[in-house]
C-alpha cells in the first residue's frame, strides 16, 4: 500500500512538472546575407512556415515530451538529428513531411543537424534546463562563399549569422550584465572549422561540453569548440567595463579576407 | 588605559602594514616594441619581423622576452613604441586585467610610435599566460608580436602552484607559425596604411600557408638546443608549460614512458587531472603537464600542427626526451655488499648471484658524478660481471643492473 501511495506520487510530480508541447519545423532554401552584402545559399530549418536567414534555437524543460511535425519545402531530401540525444527523424523528400516525438530526459544544450548536409545548412541547437539563469546565445558557424569543401577553406565567420560590426545589434548574443550576476553562455558549432574562442576580463566555468564531459567544472579563458559541439559557460563577472571575446584562430576574427570582420563580440559589465 | 589601547592598535596595525608589504611585492619589466626585425629561422632564411625587445639597438625576439613573476606580485609592464610605424599594445592574455589594462586598442589604449604605455596588474594565480599586441592583432601576432608571462608560485619553491603539485625542473614551450609571404614589406605596411584609431581599421589579409612550425621561434635541428629538448633524471618530476599562439592547433602525442600527466589549464588547476598520451592546445590555450619516467631512456615527443579548417596535419615537429639514470635520489639504491673491492683501484665485481646473459650487458648503465654515461669494459664472470673503469678518473660511479644499483669508488 506504502508503494502504491509512492507511485502515485511520483507519477503526479512528473506528470505536474513536464509538458508535451509541439514543435513544428519547416525547411526552406535562401541566401544568408554576410556583413558585406555577399550572399550565401543555404538551407534553414525554423518554425514558421518561410524561409529565416537564421538558426533555429528551441528551449525547453527537462521531462519535456516533444511531438515534433517537420515540412520539407526544400528541393532536396533532409533528415534532421540531434546526436547527443541519440534522435534521428527518417528522411524527408522534398514537399513530404513526417512526424516524430522526443522526451527531454536530461539537461544541455545539443546541436540540432541535418544528417545528408553538413555543409550549407544552417543547423540549429536545443537548449534543455538552466531556463531561470541571465544567458546569451552564440550559434557560431564558418562560411565558404565558393562552396568550396575539397579543400574546406571558409572566408567568413559568424555569430547567429552575423559578425563584427552588425553583431552589436544581436541582443541575444551580446552579453550584458552587472557585476556579480551569473551569466550563462550557451554556444553551439554548426559549422565545420574548429574554433578556439578567447574571453577578455574573466575565466568562465564548463558547465557543459557535449564533446568532452569531463571537462565540466573546468575554469578556463579560451574555449576550443569542435565542429557539430556544443557548451555551456558560466561566467560571473567581478569588474565593469568593455571585455571583447573573439576566436583565437584569428584567421576566423576575418570576414571576406577582411581583419575585423569576424568572430568578434564584446561583452558590456556594468556596476551593480 | 585609552592611551594603551590606542598604542596597541598602532602597534598592530604598523605590523599588519609590514606584513601585507612583505607578502606581496612590485615587479617591474620594460619592452620595446619594434616593426624592424630581422629573425633567421633554422634553414637560415631571414624574414622581417614585428616583435618586442629587450632594449633599443636588439632585434626583436621570437617569441619576446619572458615575463616571470610570482603569485601575489603587482606587475607593472612598461612599453615603448619604437616601430616608426603603427601603434601597438600589450593584451595580457589569461590574467583577467580590468578594461583599461586590457590592451584592445579602441577599448583601453594604443601606444604611437616614440610613446610609451604602462599596465599593471595583480598576478592572482599562478599558472601559464601570455601576451600580445591587439592592435591589427590577426597581422601582428603572425609578425611576431607576442611573449610568454610565467606565473609561479608564491614562494618560488618548485610547485606548479601554491601548495601545488612539485617539480624538479620545468620547460615552456611557445608554439606558433610563419608565413613567409606575410613578412613581405607589401603586407607589413598595411596596417600603417589602414590603421584608425577609433578601432574600425579595416585591413584586407592574405590566405595562410605557413612554412614554418615553430616552438619558441625554433624548428627541426634547432628543437636540440636546451630551451627545448627535455633532459631530466629518472625518478624527477618536470613541469612543462605549453602555450599556443599560433593559428593552427597543436596536437602533442607523448610517449607512454613519460607519464604525462595533465594538471592545469588557462592558469587554473584541473580539478580532475588525468593522464594522457595526447594533448591538444587550440590556439589561445595554455597547458601545464607534469612528466616523468622511472627508467632511462630517450626518444622523440611528435608535435603535429593541424588545421583548424580541414583538421588535416600540416606538419610534425619531433621534440627529443633524454631521461638520464643518475642517482640524485637516495633512497632509491638498494646498498649491497656484492660490489667490491670498494674503493677499487680498477676492476669492480658485481655479485648478482645469477649468470646475465651476454646480450644483455648493453643493460648495464654506468654513469660518472656528472650523471654522464660511460662505456668502459665490461666481462662476465659466472655469477658475476666485471666492470674495468681502470682508464676512468679518481671518483663515485654509479652502476645500474637489472634494477639494482651500486656506487663503487675508484682510488689509486
Amino acid at each position: 500500500m506504502r508503494y502504491l501511495i509512492l507511485f502515485f506520487i511520483m507519477t503526479y510530480w512528473n506528470l505536474s512538472f513536464s509538458q508535451i508541447k509541439t514543435l513544428d519545423i519547416y525547411i526552406h532554401h535562401g541566401q544568408v546575407l554576410m556583413y558585406d552584402s555577399i550572399a550565401i545559399d543555404v538551407t534553414s530549418f525554423n518554425n514558421i512556415d518561410s524561409f529565416q536567414a537564421k538558426h533555429l534555437n528551441l528551449k525547453y524543460s527537462v521531462g519535456d515530451s516533444l511531438l515534433i511535425s517537420i515540412y520539407n519545402r526544400d528541393s532536396s531530401s533532409h533528415q534532421l538529428c540531434i546526436p547527443y540525444l541519440n534522435w534521428f527523424s527518417d528522411t524527408i523528400k522534398t514537399g513530404d513531411s513526417l512526424n516524430s516525438s522526443l522526451k527531454l530526459n536530461q539537461s544541455g544544450f545539443f546541436v540540432l543537424k541535418d544528417v545528408i548536409h553538413n555543409h550549407n545548412v544552417l543547423d540549429g541547437s536545443i537548449q534543455v534546463g538552466y531556463n531561470n539563469n541571465k544567458s546569451f546565445y552564440w550559434n557560431i558557424r564558418s562560411f565558404s562563399s565558393v562552396n568550396s569543401l575539397n579543400p574546406y577553406r571558409p572566408d567568413y565567420f559568424t555569430l547567429n549569422t552575423h559578425s563584427k560590426p552588425d553583431i552589436v545589434y544581436d541582443s541575444s548574443a551580446v552579453p550584458v550584465a552587472n557585476v556579480g550576476d551569473t551569466v550563462l553562455i550557451f554556444i553551439a558549432n554548426t559549422g565545420l572549422s574548429y574554433h578556439s574562442l578567447h574571453f577578455h576580463g574573466f575565466h568562465s566555468e564548463i558547465l557543459f561540453s557535449s564533446k568532452f564531459s569531463n571537462h565540466s567544472g573546468r575554469l578556463k579563458d579560451t574555449f576550443p569548440i569542435y565542429p557539430k559541439q556544443s557548451l555551456i559557460l558560466r561566467m560571473v563577472p567581478d569588474k565593469t567595463g568593455i571585455y571583447p571575446v573573439h576566436d583565437h584562430n584569428l584567421l576566423a576574427v576575418t570576414g571576406g579576407g577582411i581583419y575585423p570582420n569576424g568572430m568578434f563580440i564584446s561583452m558590456k559589465i556594468n556596476g551593480q | 588605559m585609552k592611551h594603551f589601547i590606542n598604542i596597541l592598535l598602532f602597534i598592530f596595525c604598523s605590523i599588519s602594514l609590514r606584513l601585507s608589504l612583505n607578502a606581496q611585492s612590485m615587479k617591474s619589466f620594460f619592452l620595446i616594441m619594434r616593426n624592424t626585425g630581422e629573425y633567421t629561422l633554422w634553414d637560415g632564411n631571414k624574414i622581417r619581423t614585428f616583435g618586442f625587445a629587450e632594449n633599443i639597438v636588439s632585434h626583436p625576439l621570437i617569441p619576446g622576452p619572458t615575463i616571470e613573476v610570482n603569485e601575489g606580485d603587482t606587475v607593472k609592464i612598461g612599453a615603448m613604441n619604437f616601430s616608426q610605424g603603427a601603434p601597438h599594445t600589450i593584451h595580457l592574455h589569461g590574467l583577467d586585467v580590468n578594461q583599461e589594462n586590457d590592451g584592445v586598442p579602441h577599448l583601453s589604449f594604443a601606444i604611437e610610435h616614440m610613446d610609451t604605455g604602462y599596465y599593471t596588474f595583480i598576478a592572482k594565480h599562478a599558472g601559464n599566460y601570455l601576451y600580445h599586441c591587439h592592435v591589427s592583432s590577426t597581422l601582428h601576432v603572425q609578425m611576431g608580436m607576442y611573449g610568454k608571462i610565467i606565473v609561479k608560485d608564491k614562494h618560488n619553491s618548485k610547485r606548479a602552484w601554491t601548495n601545488g603539485p612539485e617539480y624538479n625542473s620545468e620547460y615552456a614551450w611557445m608554439t606558433s607559425e610563419f608565413d613567409t609571404l606575410w613578412h613581405s614589406d607589401s603586407v607589413l605596411n598595411m596596417d600603417i596604411d589602414h590603421f584608425d584609431s577609433t578601432g574600425h581599421s579595416e585591413i584586407p589579409i592574405p590566405n595562410y600557408n605557413p612554412q614554418y612550425f615553430l616552438i619558441n621561434g625554433k624548428s627541426q635541428n634547432q628543437l636540440y638546443d636546451d630551451d627545448i629538448k627535455l633532459q631530466f633524471k629518472a625518478n624527477e618530476s618536470i613541469y612543462l608549460r605549453l602555450f599556443n599562439i599560433g593559428f593552427l592547433y597543436n596536437e602533442y602525442v607523448f610517449p607512454s614512458i613519460l607519464n604525462a600527466k595533465l594538471i592545469s589549464s588557462d592558469g587554473r588547476p584541473i580539478n580532475n587531472p588525468e593522464y594522457i598520451d595526447t594533448i591538444i592546445a587550440f590556439p589561445g590555450e595554455r597547458f601545464g603537464v607534469m612528466l616523468s619516467g622511472s627508467e632511462e631512456d630517450s626518444g622523440l615527443i611528435e608535435l603535429r600542427y593541424r588545421n583548424m579548417n580541414t583538421d588535416s596535419i600540416i606538419n610534425s615537429q619531433w621534440i627529443p626526451y633524454n631521461i638520464r639514470y643518475f642517482a640524485s635520489t637516495t633512497e632509491k639504491l638498494i646498498k649491497t655488499n656484492y660490489a667490491y673491492p670498494n674503493p677499487s683501484k680498477g676492476n669492480i665485481n658485481i655479485n648478482l648471484g645469477y649468470q646475465i646473459e651476454k646480450s644483455r650487458l648493453k643493460e648495464v648503465f654506468i654513469f660518472n658524478i656528472h650523471g654522464q654515461r660511460i662505456f668502459p669494459q665490461i666481462h662476465i664472470d659466472s655469477n658475476k660481471i666485471v666492470i674495468d673503469l681502470s682508464n676512468y678518473k679518481n671518483g663515485n660511479y654509479l652502476i645500474v643492473v637489472d634494477n639494482k644499483s651500486f656506487i663503487s669508488s675508484i682510488m689509486r
